[in-house]
């Protein structure tokens, strides 16, 4: 049953085919974006390097403390399940009592009285973000981000064709003055705003975590326009000392706020479970423009076996002083080997640490000089929407998966790597 | 902090209006059946999963390698699955493809997703069968699509109504984009495309360049005999995407299907990916059951599973329903497409069945322009003979009753 060879006809074809163009084929949105970078996928960069690099570019738990055990064995209460539940279709919204499940820790620790109607499963967060924007965006509308900002998110926005117009921000999350200015400036150009993208929590990358004042602005200012909040809230467990301020879900009273949530940094990424927290009318819209039949009841019903014990929290409870502990030993280690060619202000919660580079360092060279001695990591300018980094010259530094002993030899790499730098500089301005 | 408390917040009303103009056009998808014999979900028997197997399959993927299951596996899917999916689309076609011309999608529904956002554009023509899958009417349109469909006969699309389609269109300056088909065990009509079709379709696709969907969803659930050469096969390749899934062969819980496809069209799926990828816990431990040796007699089990129910299902209609209904039974997949006698509504044949307890689906939710008031569709796949037997009694008593017998 196999095609003769070189058919006539397929040769006829392949001439046909030949002077094709794949892109009157490609949708509008699909014209427009490239293949996204590792750092978009929370990956780190492939690198072709002499020294196989110590990698602080991911933003995945530590490999060495995932609960695999405890996975193993969720996995075969919800496989031993007496219905065949896990292997049938699990319907769009995703299995009720991992949503309850979640809607319990939601009441529990945010102190917000909600249910599983506010909540639908999704692939990731990233797959919650993505159909917040299928539900909302048309092409042309604008979305209003922070800068810097999760470079896989924007890709997202692009993807759906939308115009992200930026805010800035520091140490205590999104310049909320800022925000009402760019609100009025493009109400008045007679622009669409969709919805402000917010990090809130444990921010990707600057690691800030808004301040109680700038959520509350935050919550008037949308609320006046009528804006939608998306608050991209993927690290908000992961926190080391406080807890973030209250989650704005929490404060606004479920008005007006999405939450994208997502179990990949509290347990794997590789579960690719997440979900989307709001008003059930915002989730009945979300749930219109689901086409994939749902998301694997096999993955829900392991998760809820694994949180049915307290196996979370507990969980929770280790990585937050793991975590806590790595962020000490970089920081350290920076402060010892790479000053006064950097600074940072060390995060309350997350995986990232955003440093300024001085000594006129620039981060391209650095990150040059950096694979020369055995240590990658993104560039600021990545998470902006133009890769242009207007506030100086940034690099990410993540240290949730890197081990301690890398961290330490990673920073070690990194400040020969400030000082190759400096010398080139040096050489390429003599005074 | 309800939704319609006038607190301030979202009203349905003030949600509506922030939506995009596709989300505002669709309804929810439906939700399952709740009565006794249901004929309408296309889903696998129960007893048939292989649970125990994937249970053992997803201890493996986690022990062996925890940080490869546990974390982002990228885009395009796991390279071994990837490659174990080539590998057999080059058995089944001949053609040699690589891990590098497949994608791994959360579903062949995603997989109808991914080509839709990827390719289709508001106001592009999509072809589709009259009738055709409703999930791939919904996703399509979704995307703003403009849907032609084209007639189908107990032998699938029709070809020659194809291409005065496709001229049509063209002429009218609105060439077709994509075409979308079932050729094998087709849902709802459970036809298979002949193979003087198959080529004839291919041959008209290139002529007037539209691509080729080929949902090969059913593919495995080969009741008479291997399948017929595939699209894709005939195409040498080239102007087809295949797309299949594990569903309707190991289990729809477990969310996985495939396209396979020319590298710069597979480059192009990829890149309409925001969701991190799909699962590579779930996607490793599939390929260690496919590994397993569990899978090959697992498939001819199933084979011999649905082609008795096949064969109970058409003789209980014969013997019960044959004045009020025609069909020709399917050469595989899940479904029996009725076409009822002059006078006999679907609706109300729908509605008759559900008094009786039984679950069929009308005919009409399958075009995407109108038509099907005359066609019911019955699932043989979910119920075993004896359940089955008697939804087919009873369906038979629906009949009498809408036809006025009893
Ligand atoms: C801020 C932020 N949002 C979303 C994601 C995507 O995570 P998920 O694995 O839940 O899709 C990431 C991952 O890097 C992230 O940093
Ligand atoms: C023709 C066809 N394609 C695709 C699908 C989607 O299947 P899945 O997403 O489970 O692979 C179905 C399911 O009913 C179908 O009938």
């Amino acid at each position: 049953m196999t095609v003769e060879p070189a058919s006539p006809l397929v040769d006829e074809l392949a001439r046909l085919w030949a002077e094709y163009d794949l892109d009157t084929l490609t949708s509008d949105a699909a014209q427009y974006l490239s293949a996204g970078t590792a750092t978009d996928w929370g990956l780190s960069a492939p690198v072709d390097a002499a020294i196989p690099p110590i990698s602080l570019g991911s933003g995945i738990p530590d490999p060495d403390h995932l609960p695999r055990e405890e996975l193993v064995a969720a996995m075969q209460r919800a496989l031993g399940a007496v219905d065949d539940g896990p292997l049938r279709y699990g319907g769009a919204v995703g299995f009720e009592p991992l949503r309850m499940a979640l809607a319990e820790r939601y009441t529990r620790d945010r102190g917000m009285e909600v249910s599983s109607a506010h909540f639908t499963l999704t692939n990731g967060s990233a797959g919650a973000i993505d159909l917040v924007c299928s539900a909302f965006l048309s092409p042309g509308d604008v979305v209003i981000a922070e800068a810097p900002t999760f470079s896989g998110s924007l890709r997202t926005f692009r993807g759906h064709q939308a115009d992200v117009v930026t805010v800035s921000m520091d140490h205590l999350g999104m310049h909320t003055e800022d925000l009402e200015a760019t609100v009025e400036r493009l109400k008045g150009q007679g622009r669409r705003i969709k919805f402000i993208y917010t990090i809130a929590n444990f921010h990707n990358p600057m690691g800030a975590a808004m301040s109680l004042a700038r959520r509350e602005h935050l919550l008037r200012i949308a609320a006046k326009h009528g804006i939608l909040i998306l608050d991209d809230d993927a690290y908000g467990d992961i926190y080391f000392g406080e807890a973030a301020p209250r989650a704005l879900s929490a404060l606004s009273g479920g008005h007006g706020v999405i939450t994208a949530g997502t179990f990949s940094k509290m347990i794997a990424t590789g579960l690719r479970v997440g979900w989307i927290h709001a008003d059930p009318a915002i989730i009945d819209r979300c749930t219109r423009m689901r086409f994939e039949m749902g998301n694997s009841p096999l993955l829900h019903r392991m998760l809820c076996e694994y949180m049915r014990d307290g196996a979370l929290d507990h969980h929770l409870e280790r990585v937050r002083h793991l975590y806590a502990e790595k962020l000490d030993i970089l920081a350290r280690a920076l402060r010892e080997h790479c000053e006064p060619y950097l600074s940072f202000k060390k995060p309350a919660g997350g995986f990232f640490l955003w440093v300024t580079l001085h000594e006129g360092l620039r981060a391209d060279v650095l990150q040059a000089a950096g694979l020369e001695e055995g240590v990658s990591f993104p560039l600021g300018y990545a998470f902006f929407p133009n890769r242009v980094d207007p506030t100086g010259e940034h690099i990410r530094l993540a240290f949730s998966w890197t081990s301690k002993d890398d961290l330490v030899e990673a920073a070690r790499r990194l400040g020969r790597a400030c000082e190759r730098a400096a010398e080139q500089l040096k050489r390429a301005n003599p005074k | 902090m309800g939704s319609e408390d006038g607190g301030g917040g979202f009203t349905s009303a003030s949600v509506e209006a922030l939506l995009s103009p596709f989300a505002r056009s669709l309804a929810p998808p439906t939700s399952l059946s709740p009565l006794p014999f249901d004929l309408n979900a296309g889903v696998p028997d129960r007893e048939s999963l292989p649970a125990a197997a994937l249970a053992e399959a997803a201890r493996a993927a986690l022990l062996e390698d925890p940080g490869g299951a546990l974390t982002y596996g990228g885009a395009q899917g796991f390279e071994p699955l990837r490659a174990w999916i080539a590998e057999r689309h080059a058995t089944e076609t001949g053609q040699p493809v690589t891990s590098a011309e497949v994608t791994i999608t959360t579903g062949s529904a995603h997989a109808i997703d991914n080509i839709a956002a990827t390719f289709v554009g508001p106001g592009d023509v999509v072809i589709v069968g009259a009738p055709s899958y409703p999930g791939a009417i919904r996703t399509f349109r979704a995307r703003g699509a403009r849907l032609v469909d084209v007639p189908q006969d107990d032998d699938g699309l029709r070809v020659d109504a194809l291409k005065a389609t496709l001229a049509a269109l063209r002429t009218a300056g609105t060439p077709a984009k994509l075409l979308y088909v079932v050729s094998n065990y087709d849902n709802p009509s459970g036809s298979t495309l002949p193979e003087a079709r198959r080529r004839a379709l291919v041959d008209v696709a290139r002529r007037h360049r539209v691509l080729v969907i080929e949902d090969d969803a059913y593919t495995g659930i080969d009741l008479d005999g291997p399948p017929l050469p595939s699209l894709s096969e005939i195409g040498g390749g080239e102007g087809v995407l295949r797309v299949g899934s594990f569903s309707k062969i190991v289990a729809t819980g477990l969310r996985v299907g495939w396209i396979v496809g020319e590298r710069p069209l597979i480059d192009r799926l990829v890149f309409m990916r925001f969701d991190n990828g799909s699962s590579p816990f779930v996607q490793r431990t599939l390929l260690h059951y496919l590994r397993s040796g569990a899978h090959e007699p697992h498939l001819v089990r199933l084979q011999s599973i649905y082609r008795e129910r096949r064969d109970v299902s058409a003789a209980g209609l014969r013997e019960c329903c044959e004045p009020y209904v025609t069909f020709r039974p399917p050469a595989g997949g899940f479904f029996h497409w009725l076409r009822l006698r002059p006078g006999l509504d679907a609706a109300a044949v729908t509605a008759a069945a559900a008094r009786q307890g039984v679950a069929v689906t009308p005919g009409t939710g399958y075009f995407a322009n109108g038509g099907g008031e005359d066609r019911v569709r019955l699932v043989y796949s979910a119920l075993p003979p004896p359940a089955l037997r008697e939804a087919i009694a009873r369906f038979g008593r629906a009949l009498e009753e809408v036809a006025g017998v009893r």
